[in-house]
């Protein structure tokens, strides 16, 4: 199998739709001309001239008018720049997107799909570096993807292509360089299938996004103590794979949660309460969370450094809940 | 009015029409028979006419809160109308929308917006829909002079004027923002000025005047159908009735609203029909007769319809699975 | 005839105040000429006549709160009659509901709670499918947490059978405990002794070649089993009395480094020749100090024997959280009166049995020792 990029599996996979379906079409700020401002649109650079296209910068109007299109058929996909900037049109999607369909009883197919970069990066500061997928957990109506691995973003988007409701997807800006293995051949990934990225016996780890590799490396520190760490990847935030994390904590008894969002109120604790109502029984120790410090993000790296959560971090959680 | 008599009598029953839906409206909320609040379109009637007369089944509406009138317009069911005002099954939204979300994608209209200015950023999607589909539909966005000081709006216009979207900016200058003037919040008399800093066309109309906003309209939608692009039409009327029934109206005047009920959209066409002998006393009895008795016997066909289960309120908000259990 | 009925101004609004009315039963009234004034939280408004007509009956009075939607009053035409209209409809006042502090408050007695066990989740799970008292086992998680690993333990140096019942204290004994428990907060330790004649005893376990203790081992357990009331620990936080079915006594060794007590499991399963070697074993253990945690853990009885040394009779301390403990002294010659009043020359000891008053009475213990003394003096091994 050959190995690629993230940012080149997201283009093929919407590429490869594009070329089938007639009515998928994107925009978004700097993605025609630019291939996006993380390079997540330059495998398609001069492809689809008619069908990729620069907006301005109007969030309110952008991800609104994906309603507008995709309620007249067409599956409009918006780069929404930095996760960041949702917030200056966040009533187009928590107002609109995620209502519409159920306020009107049902009718409508919301075929659209929002993607672009979030996540901390070398000192963006704090309007440029939020994880903001708790919100979209939170409010319901929307879908909501976070993939790690170029294999999964492929299948997640082509996924999200194919149904017909509407996506938010997350794409960690560290990740789009990153390498991986993808098949050639058509393939797609269901949502609400999470992935073990590593099996293991002691603790479980549930995680997403750039935080997988920080668990994946703090799982093989661990390995040197005799400690076995199963790493679970949910992929997919709206809807989460609740049954594979209640299996996974039925074996190993311990479970920690971790992500790059704030530790407050994000969705770790929204895991942490589904497993302690379900499954407190199999819980020998007090589940814990690993996720950045309550403060917006600063810009001298130091203080990145010591704000944004790491593989130590997830070590020092693991060895509390096994202590 | 060198038009047909079919067509002009057509307008005046759509104004009737949705006059007495707001009238029963009005009534069935003050007697305690209605759930949560609504907003009556009486008075502006023709606007929703005068527009709509020149709009085809596949082209597209977004509306308002003050919604009522659109949907009566665009060709809605009075009756799952009027079930959706009572929360019953039958109801365009199966009762999950009521007054401000009531919508029928199948006749075009893209729904009611419980937020100001809510609709624009859909109306502009659809018209980029439409642009990429390379169909000659139109769009249509309702919206009031409250609107046109939302971010939104400005988005929205400079929006559809750089990609040349067949969409109608339609707002209509009630007077009121809720309870604020528009005068106290609007920094133009013209709201249709704003179209110059777009450069699109913008034209200020007398929003009671049906014949008027019809041959408007039917000149924005006819360039927008042949890849002229946006438009913005200001139709100024009055807000006779309060923003949401029972409103106190502490801000107003009673008089200005007795001045205003004397230049009234439907008398003011009725004595032109009148006049031109267009209309006459048997045939408005009748029309009006018709109406009520079709709102009528709406009220008895919501009344008469289920009250939803406690399921229904689970389902609906996803197409491949129900999305509320996880 | 037309009815006018509380209306609703606005969203929110369930009832409404009539404040004033503007016009009086039998007055004529014209559409749109004011009726009266409602206010609902803080709005106030007017409520116009619907229709033209006479102000036939007003039912909704002035300063009364009345739900919307209520009939407030009729309007027709002169001298209809309204008797045909429910005249006496019954309006849905809401009346203003008591005011407050009338209700006294309701004594709550704070629930009764023993001190709290710290356990994890799956810890208490596995305890209660193996039917265990947690607080048997020793937590070694954060803050004392009996987790998994200490649960498996525990079970792990007892039977993988069912291993004891749990008897909730009655009320009288769980009041006496109590009662008890607060005036000395310890065990109430009693002794209770009694002369028994080990001739016969004595001859048995030196025919058997083993040794005294072995022999009070072997028929103590067998009582043990039948009495079990002293087979058990006491938990006083809890107020649960614990009642073993395996019979684990411990003997209490005197070594270098002082008191040392190995436990024989399931003495009341075991042979005499088994309890001795294992005694044997045990002591020699104890004494070359290799006798591990295991050997230790787990007695239900303890039994102390100082009869090598020169006492007769004592007190032994109680094992907690054992119930009793049996102490025997030296055997020596006596004279004693045996049957038709002759005299005979005996081999002669005192049994002392220690016990915790807060769950066992004098008389429980009197029955344990005769029990013991006639097992002692008919002796049987099988």
């Amino acid at each position: 199998m050959r190995e690629i990029t993230f940012a080149e599996a997201l283009g093929e996979a919407i590429s490869e739709e594009m070329e089938k379906d007639p009515t998928i079409f994107t925009y978004g700020e700097d993605i025609a001309k630019q291939g996006g401002i993380f390079g997540a649109y330059k495998s398609l650079l001069g492809k689809f001239p008619e069908r990729i296209f620069d907006t301005p910068i109007s969030e309110e109007v952008i991800y609104g008018s994906a309603l507008g299109a995709a309620l007249v058929g067409m599956r409009p996909i918006v780069e929404f720049h930095f996760a960041d900037f949702l917030f200056t049109g966040i009533q187009s999607i928590t107002l609109q997107i995620e209502k519409i369909r159920y306020m009107t009883g049902g009718q409508g197919k919301l075929h659209l799909l929002l993607r672009g970069p979030d996540g901390i990066s070398n000192s963006a500061a704090a309007q440029h570096s939020e994880s903001i997928e708790t919100i979209f957990m939170h409010t319901p109506g929307i879908k909501v993807i976070i993939p790690s691995t170029p294999y999964d973003i492929k299948g997640l988007i082509k996924t999200a292509l194919k149904g017909d409701d509407p996506v938010i997807c997350f794409e960690h800006k560290m990740l789009y360089k990153i390498k991986g293995l993808v098949p050639e051949e058509e393939y797609t990934i269901p949502l609400g299938v999470a992935d073990i990225k590593k099996e293991g016996n002691d603790v479980t780890i549930v995680t997403m996004s750039h935080m997988v590799h920080e668990s994946l490396k703090a799982a093989e520190e661990l390995e040197k103590e005799d400690i076995c760490a199963e790493v679970i990847d949910l992929r997919t935030l709206v809807p989460w794979d609740k049954n594979k994390v209640i299996e996974s904590v039925k074996k190993t008894n311990h479970l920690v949660v971790a992500h790059e969002t704030w530790k407050r109120a994000g969705w770790g604790a929204e895991i942490t309460s589904v497993v302690q109502e379900e499954a407190l029984d199999y819980l020998d120790a007090p589940i814990i969370r690993v996720g950045a410090k309550n403060v917006p993000m600063p810009f001298a790296p130091q203080l990145q450094d010591f704000v944004t959560p790491n593989y130590k971090d997830i070590i020092d959680a693991v060895k509390k809940v096994l202590r | 009015m060198s038009y047909p008599k079919d067509f002009l009598l057509n307008l005046y029953k759509t104004m009737v029409r949705i006059r007495n839906f707001e009238i029963m409206a009005e009534k069935l909320f003050l007697e305690g028979e209605l759930p949560g609040f609504i907003h009556l379109y009486i008075g502006e009637e023709a606007i929703a006419t005068g527009v709509i007369a020149d709009l085809r089944k596949d082209d597209f509406i977004t509306s308002t809160h003050r919604g009522h009138g659109h949907m009566i317009a665009k060709g809605a069911n009075i009756n799952r109308m009027m079930a959706e005002l009572y929360g019953r099954t039958t109801g365009y939204c199966k009762g999950k929308g009521g007054s401000m979300h009531i919508a029928d994608f199948s006749i075009g209209v893209l729904g009611a917006n419980g937020v100001v200015g809510g609709g624009l950023p859909i109306a502009v999607g659809a018209g980029l829909g439409i642009k990429m589909k390379k169909t000659d539909q139109v769009v249509v966005a309702f919206f009031g002079d409250g609107a046109s000081n939302t971010g939104a709006f400005h988005e929205s216009l400079n929006f559809a004027s750089i990609y040349k979207l067949p969409v109608i900016f339609v707002v209509e200058n009630n007077k009121f923002a809720s309870t604020a003037t528009t005068k106290e919040t609007t920094s133009i008399e013209n709201i249709s000025d704003r179209a110059v800093g777009y450069g699109i066309p913008g034209i200020t109309i007398d929003g009671n005047d049906v014949i008027t906003i019809y041959e408007t309209a039917k000149e924005m939608i006819k360039r927008a159908r042949e890849d002229g692009g946006p438009s913005l039409i200001e139709a100024k009327t009055y807000r006779i009735k309060g923003h949401f029934v029972g409103d106190p109206e502490l801000y107003r005047d009673k008089k200005e609203v007795e001045e205003f009920w004397l230049n009234e959209p439907i008398r003011k066409f009725e004595k032109k029909l009148v006049e031109e002998k267009m209309l006459n006393e048997t045939e408005k009895r009748k029309i009006w007769e018709d109406a009520q008795k079709e709102i009528e016997e709406a009220v008895t066909f919501a009344k008469e319809s289920p009250v939803p289960n406690n399921e229904d309120a689970l389902t609906d908000l996803f197409v491949n699975d129900s999305g509320y259990d996880y | 005839m037309y009815e006018i009925k509380m209306p609703k101004f606005g969203l929110t609004m369930e009832s409404g105040f009539i404040e004033k009315w503007f016009k009086k039963e039998g007055d004529k009234v014209k559409k749109g000429e004011p009726l009266l004034e409602v206010s609902s939280e803080k709005i106030t408004n007017e409520v116009t006549s619907p229709v033209s007509g006479i102000l036939l009956k007003i039912i909704g009075k002035e300063k009364e709160e009345i739900k919307v939607g209520t009939v407030i009053a009729i309007i027709g035409e002169e001298g209809e009659k309204i008797e045909k209209i429910k005249e006496k409809e019954e309006i849905k006042r809401i009346i203003e509901t008591t005011e407050r502090g009338e209700i006294p408050p309701t004594k709550i007695a704070p629930p009764e709670r023993g001190g709290r066990i710290k356990a994890s989740p799956l810890a208490k799970k596995i305890a209660q499918e193996k039917n265990l008292n947690l607080s048997q086992i020793k937590g070694t998680g954060p803050g004392g947490r009996i987790e998994k690993r200490d649960v498996l333990d525990f079970l792990s140096f007892t039977s993988k059978e069912e291993n004891f019942k749990i008897v909730k204290l009655s009320g009288l004994r769980r009041t006496i405990s109590e009662r008890l428990s607060k005036s000395f907060h310890t065990a109430i330790t009693l002794t209770n002794t009694t002369e028994v004649d080990f001739s016969e005893f004595k001859k048995l376990m030196k025919e058997n070649k083993v040794s005294i203790t072995s022999g009070l081992v072997f028929v103590l357990s067998r009582v043990l089993k039948e009495l079990n009331k002293f087979n058990a620990h006491f938990d006083s936080e809890k107020k649960e009395y614990i009642i073993f079915n395996n019979v684990n006594i411990g003997i209490a060794v005197d070594t270098e480094k002082g008191l040392i007590v190995p436990v024989i499991r399931n003495a009341d399963r075991l042979s005499l020749k088994i309890i001795n070697d294992q005694i044997k074993e045990l002591v020699d253990k104890a004494r070359k100090s290799i006798i591990t945690e295991e050997d230790i853990k787990g007695s239900t009885f303890t039994l102390t024997n100082l009869g090598m040394m020169r006492t007769e009779i004592f007190t032994p301390v109680i094992n907690p959280p054992e119930v009793a403990i049996l102490g025997i002294g030296r055997i020596i010659k006596k004279p004693v009166v045996v049957d038709e009043d002759k005299i005979s020359i005996r081999e002669i000891a005192y049994l002392s049995l220690s016990y915790d008053h807060r769950v066992i009475d004098g008389a429980d213990a009197a029955r344990f020792l005769e029990k013991l003394a006639q097992s002692i003096e008919n002796p049987m091994i099988k």
